[in-house]
């Protein structure tokens, strides 16, 4: 380990010469601290920023959009309501493929085991917020070309060029819905271990996602497993690459793990209660 | 027995009643798994249950568990997202750039007045920070053709400030150079 | 006659077994150092304790700051061995505008003020109008306790009670601990003893150690365990500027409080493990948030 002559070192080596650090002797930074007393003397509060007479002294402003009488323009031509009901919508924030490669590579995520979201979770530099409508990630084409490892992940929405992208590599994709209890789960698993519940099942779909998730060309969980591996020869054909055959592959158990549709987690069935002090499984006799 | 047996039925009884006035007067809420939970039943209507110590899937669990501290990487032979491990340790340049805690490149973007100022940080510098301000602003001016550029250096909290957004010009310079 | 008995009590509430713990940590430090160096006649082997980098490697790229393990069973001084610190907690950068801000964190939150004025409705009396409106050649006046009146209420006043409080964000906490560390440590004012056994219960022994070793006057002595010995709890109980405190407990008000800081080495350990950990954790960004009063 090289040592150079660091500024810490230096700060460290004149404090050695300097009074000892006391409570009596501290001070803030100077200009730190921001005076929270406005003036009230004649001129020290003048108008407070606020000027001369009016809506403006008083704060009291039209409100936005408001053109004094006028039809304002906001509602001066018809519209569209695309957006309606945007605030009850699914939401799906991106991970990119350029992301999941860096997590790869710094070792946050271990590729020798299937992929969920509470593998991204876990590696602390992702965040899922099912409370605020945020169904899961989606897996997004950005750094597509430097993407190389096998993996077998799950996502929640995934284009075509990134399936391709991934079974290009030998690996396996595959998108799953989850229920908002069962994505509070897989968030924070530790958390919720801790609170000494059963694991429910996985909700099913509701209807409108239906259609996506019994779809094999998005290598939904719901679709024939058969049409799939189907469809992955055509997306080979159609991207031209070779389509690596995962039945010869060492890892070809891992790549085949797969959830049931009705499971949250990897290997624990629902109805299980796991205890994460005593090490235990409570599960039921029959 | 006889006063057990009556304590017994006064203590179902008294549940018939809580539950019946729980029906009257509460609307089952939906929010709360208190108020919504159903009460406690005879033990003979639960399922048996064992628990399992050392149960085979518990290496399910253990991998739900995160890890504690920040895992260090694992040497490859190549890195294909351009991440690259530190490998340069100051002792030839004078002057070292620490990686962050999730082993990156300490580089940033201030972004000021909505965007209209636009300034970037070098952090986590140790030793000679004047060389590496040397050095750092020779390749920025490099990249724009020789046009000057401005730069301020904070000593002590070891940071570097470059006018301009070169964020990727720096970040893969010190890659470059091992840091 | 009343000191024998809390003596007696005090033997009954600490139990034996703590110096059977301690004795048995010490085993362990010398099993983990072999290459013990050879020494005079009449001295234990020294304990030479070097650092694990392999947890956590340094960030900081100083020089490692290496202390001498002192000796508490007699008054004169004696180097029972030599640690090495971790250069990320005992010689991080001094940033004594965080240690400030620590400082002032730990004084406020818990700071209540009872600070209280009166205003005109709380005045007592002044309900009636003084004169009539018109007609006194007099200022219109509404009530005695105006504020404009002598003995009236005050306008805008403190009101109790009020809190100080607030969280310093978390990173800067334990920046404050580093700093704070370093700072006693390159001032000489952190030493290191190999345990809290110390022969007598006298308070005197202490005295005369602290002005042998130019320590103090006022001395923070620091284990991890929160139990300590019962002869240094006796000889420091009327010892107003000595006082013992459990490494969790660790704090930069108490550190700049007392002149010397006096750590044991498994509450160096101890400390080094914990800090070391928040500076490294994964979750690191949870912390990062406003502190919510009623998280769970």
């Amino acid at each position: 380990m090289a040592h150079l002559r660091e500024t810490s070192d230096k700060a460290l080596k004149l404090l050695r010469t300097l009074p000892r650090v006391q409570i009596g002797n501290l001070r803030p930074n100077p200009n730190s601290k921001q005076n929270d007393k406005r003036g009230r003397a004649q001129h020290g509060g003048d108008k407070h920023g606020a000027g001369n007479k009016g809506s403006g002294q008083r704060q009291n402003f039209m409100r936005l959009g408001y053109e004094t009488g006028n039809q304002p323009f906001y509602l001066r031509f018809p519209y569209e309501p695309y957006y309606k009901g945007h605030h009850m919508k699914r939401q799906y924030p991106p991970i990119s493929l350029l992301q999941l490669q860096v997590l790869i590579d710094t070792n946050r995520i271990d590729t020798s085991q299937p992929i969920d979201i509470s593998t991204l979770c876990n590696s602390g530099l992702l965040k899922l917020k099912p409370a605020e409508l945020e169904y899961g990630f989606q897996l997004t084409d950005d750094g597509l070309d430097n993407f190389k490892a096998k993996i077998n992940i799950e996502v929640q929405h995934a284009s075509e060029a990134v399936i391709a992208a991934i079974e290009k590599n030998g690996g396996v994709i595959r998108t799953a819905y989850y229920d908002p209890r069962s994505l509070h789960m897989l968030v924070n698993p530790k958390k919720w271990f801790q609170k000494g519940v059963p694991i429910p099942s996985r909700m099913l779909p509701p209807q409108d996602a239906v259609d996506y998730y019994t779809n094999p060309k998005n290598r939904g969980y719901l679709a024939n497993p058969e049409e799939i591996s189907q469809d992955r020869l055509v997306l080979a054909q159609k991207y031209g690459y070779e389509l690596p055959k995962i039945e010869k592959d060492s890892a070809y158990e891992m790549l085949t793990t797969a959830k049931d549709p009705r499971q949250v987690f990897y290997g624990l069935e629902p109805g299980w209660l796991v205890n994460i002090v005593d090490k235990t499984i409570t599960k039921r006799k029959d | 027995m006889a006063a057990s047996g009556k304590a017994l039925l006064g203590s179902s009884l008294c549940q018939k009643l809580t539950q019946f006035t729980r029906n009257l007067y509460s609307q089952p809420a939906l929010l709360s798994s208190f108020r919504s939970s159903r009460q406690v039943q005879e033990l003979e209507k639960y399922p048996e249950v064992e628990v399992v110590a050392n149960p085979p899937e518990w290496r399910f669990v253990e991998r739900l568990l995160p890890p504690e501290t920040v895992p260090q990487p694992v040497a490859q032979k190549d890195y294909p997202s351009g991440w690259r491990p530190q490998t340069e340790d100051g002792s030839k340049a004078g002057y070292y750039v620490a990686r962050t805690k999730n082993h990156m490149v300490p580089v940033y973007l201030q972004t000021r007045f909505r965007g209209q100022r636009r300034i970037t940080v070098v952090r986590r510098v140790q030793g000679d920070i004047w060389a590496l301000e040397k050095d750092l602003r020779s390749a920025v001016e490099k990249s724009r053709n020789g046009k000057l550029c401005a730069t301020r250096v904070n000593e002590l909290s070891g940071q570097i400030h470059i006018h301009g957004d070169h964020v990727d010009v720096l970040r893969d310079y010190l890659k470059e150079r091992g840091f | 006659m009343l000191k024998n008995i809390l003596d007696k009590s005090r033997q009954v509430v600490f139990p034996v077994a703590r110096t059977l713990t301690r004795s048995s940590v010490h085993g362990n430090v010398v099993n983990e150092s072999p290459a013990a160096v050879a020494t005079p006649a009449g001295t234990k082997t020294p304990l030479i304790l070097p650092q694990n980098y392999g947890e956590y490697a340094p960030v900081s790229r100083n020089t490692p700051r290496q202390a001498w393990i002192e000796n508490t069973d007699a008054v004169q001084e004696r180097k029972v061995g030599l640690i090495e610190l971790h250069p990320d907690v005992f010689a991080a950068q001094p940033r004594v505008d965080i240690i400030q801000e620590n400082v002032e964190w730990q004084r406020k939150y818990r700071y209540v003020s009872f600070a209280q004025t009166k205003t005109r409705a709380e005045v007592r009396g002044g309900g009636r109008k003084p004169w009539p409106q018109k007609g006194m050649g007099r200022a219109r006046h509404g009530s005695i306790r105006s504020p404009l009146f002598k003995g009236g209420g005050v306008v805008h006043g403190p009101r109790s009670p009020t809190t100080h409080f607030y969280m310093l964000p978390f990173y800067k906490r334990v920046l404050g601990l580093t700093s704070t560390l370093s700072v006693k440590l390159a001032q000489d004012d952190l030493h290191i003893i190999e345990n809290v056994d110390i022969p007598t219960k006298d308070g005197q022994f202490l005295k005369d150690l602290i002005a042998e070793r130019n320590w103090g006057p006022s001395v923070l002595i620091v284990d991890e365990d929160h139990m300590f010995p019962a002869n240094i709890c006796q000889a420091t109980d009327e010892l107003g500027y000595v006082n013992l405190m459990p490494s969790f407990g660790l704090n930069v008000y108490s550190m700049l409080k007392h002149d010397t800081l006096v750590l044991t080495v498994a509450a160096v350990k101890h400390l080094e493990q914990r800090l070391l950990y928040q500076l490294n954790r994964s979750d690191a960004a949870s912390k990062g948030g406003k502190f919510k009063l009623d998280q769970v």
